[in-house]
Formats: structure tokens, C-alpha cells, sequence
């Protein structure tokens, strides 16, 4: 056997490695771009139960809440006999909104 | 000494061939399999890391859901009547915004304070409070989310 016998399949073992390259890496390209994305959504959605956590915390006095740029809340009131459920609302672009609620009886 | 010299070239061609064959024709695809390798161990610690975010989210989440409703129930409690406490758990109920308190006499004071106790899916809040005409007073910042009494048995 000589050399020659080889030399011959490196062209199409190339193009057979370049072809399973490519469907490799944009399998793992879009595989991380959507884990990357799941966990960015995953910590802006904790980010936003904490904010509406203190944001309960501190009711009625919620004018001192910073929430990140593009972030809206919405505080909505409902009477049950001597209380007031109130619930808060956080919208966060590009993912889904948070509420938390609590009752407060000594207003 | 010519004879030696030939036969040590010959040798060391042949023995530099025997090197270069085993690599000859596989490096691209042993490359292919040693990045798909990286790929997956890499993609698989992102899973992982995912996965973690996600399960940190749901417990906080149910963390802030239970001290919300614990919390609104010992609220609730203060607006209800009550009896004079015992030592036993007298408990009330609002099933239709699952509101549960319930109260006793406080077993590390004097006779005046009550504990009152906020519950939510095993979540319990306590709250120190003091009983007048029937009513609750809160005793302001005597919250505490674990067991005020150091025997287990006393809050359940």
C-alpha cells in the first residue's frame, strides 16, 4: 500500500467535515441563544418579584422605587370590610407581568 | 560505513512514515469531534446553569406568595373577634382568599401577650400581639418567621 492509496479521499473528507461543522455549530449557536435568552428571563422575572415584594413592603409609601428603565408598576386597591388587598403589578418589555398581593388592615 | 548510513536513512524514512499515517486522513474529523465534544460539555453546564436560575425563581417566587398570604392573614386576624387565648391554637379561617390565623397565649411572657400566627402551605409567620375587648393589637416589628418558642411542639 502506498501513499497514493490516501490522497485522494482528503477533498471530500474536508467537505464532509466542514458540512458536519457548520450543522454543529449552528445547532450549538441557536441551542445557547435560547438558553442564553431563558436565563435572562429567568433573572429579570426575580429582579421583578423582588421590586414588587419591597414595593409591598413599603405601601403606602411607594414613591421612593426605583425600577429599571422601561419598567412600568401599577398598584390597584380593593376594600374587603376594614381592609385593603392591594395588589402590585410589573411589567417588564419582552417577557410577562409579575403581581403580588397583600392585605393591610391597620391603614 | 556507506551501507550504514544508507540503511539508517531507509530506516528513518520508513520509521517517519510509520508517524505520519495514523494522523494521515482523520485530523479534520478528529478536530469535528473534539469541538462537537466541547460544544456539548459546554452547552450542557449552560443547561445547567438555566436550570438553576429557573429553580431559584420558583422557590422565590413561592417564598414571596407565602409570606404575602401569611402575612394578610395575621392582617385579617386583627379585624376579627377573639376570644380570651389559651395555651391550645384558636384558629379562623377565610377559605374563599385562604386567609388562616390562629392564636395563644404567648409561653415566654407574662399573661398579656398572644401569639398570633399567620399560615400559608406550611409557611407560618408569627407575630407578637397583645388581646383587648376581643381585638388584636400588633406589637410593631415582633414578627418573626420560625417558631418564637424554643420546643417545636409549642407552634404547631
Amino acid at each position: 500500500m502506498t501513499d497514493n492509496h490516501f490522497t485522494g479521499f482528503s477533498l471530500i473528507e474536508l467537505l464532509v467535515s466542514i458540512l458536519l461543522f457548520s450543522i454543529v455549530m449552528l445547532g450549538l449557536v441557536e441551542f445557547q441563544t435560547v438558553l442564553t435568552s431563558t436565563i435572562w428571563q429567568a433573572k429579570k422575572r426575580h429582579t421583578a418579584q423582588t421590586m414588587a415584594f419591597e414595593i409591598l413592603d413599603r405601601y403606602p409609601d411607594t414613591q421612593v422605587i426605583n425600577l429599571p428603565a422601561q419598567w412600568n408598576f401599577k398598584i390597584m386597591t380593593t376594600r374587603y370590610h376594614q381592609c385593603q388587598i392591594v395588589k402590585v403589578i410589573i411589567w417588564i418589555p419582552s417577557a410577562e407581568e409579575i403581581s403580588q398581593q397583600r392585605w393591610f388592615c391597620r391603614l | 560505513m556507506l551501507r550504514l548510513k544508507i540503511f539508517s536513512m531507509i530506516a528513518m524514512r520508513q520509521a517517519f512514515k510509520l508517524l505520519q499515517l495514523p494522523s494521515k486522513g482523520f485530523s479534520s474529523l478528529q478536530m469535528i469531534l473534539i469541538i462537537m465534544s466541547l460544544g456539548i460539555i459546554m452547552m450542557k453546564t449552560f443547561s445547567h446553569i438555566s436550570t438553576l436560575w429557573q429553580k431559584d425563581y420558583i422557590q422565590y417566587k413561592r417564598y414571596y406568595q407565602q409570606f404575602n398570604q401569611a402575612q394578610s392573614s395575621i392582617e385579617w386576624a386583627i379585624t376579627q373577634q377573639w376570644t380570651i387565648p389559651t395555651e391550645h391554637w384558636q384558629c379562623q379561617e377565610l377559605l374563599t382568599y385562604q386567609l388562616s390565623a390562629c392564636i395563644k397565649v404567648a409561653g415566654l411572657l407574662n399573661g398579656e401577650y398572644v401569639i398570633v400566627k399567620g399560615e400559608f402551605q406550611r409557611f407560618k409567620l408569627f407575630h407578637l400581639a397583645t388581646l383587648y375587648n376581643g381585638k388584636l393589637t400588633l406589637q410593631q416589628g415582633h414578627w418573626l418567621d420560625y417558631c418564637p418558642n424554643n420546643k417545636s411542639q409549642y407552634c404547631e
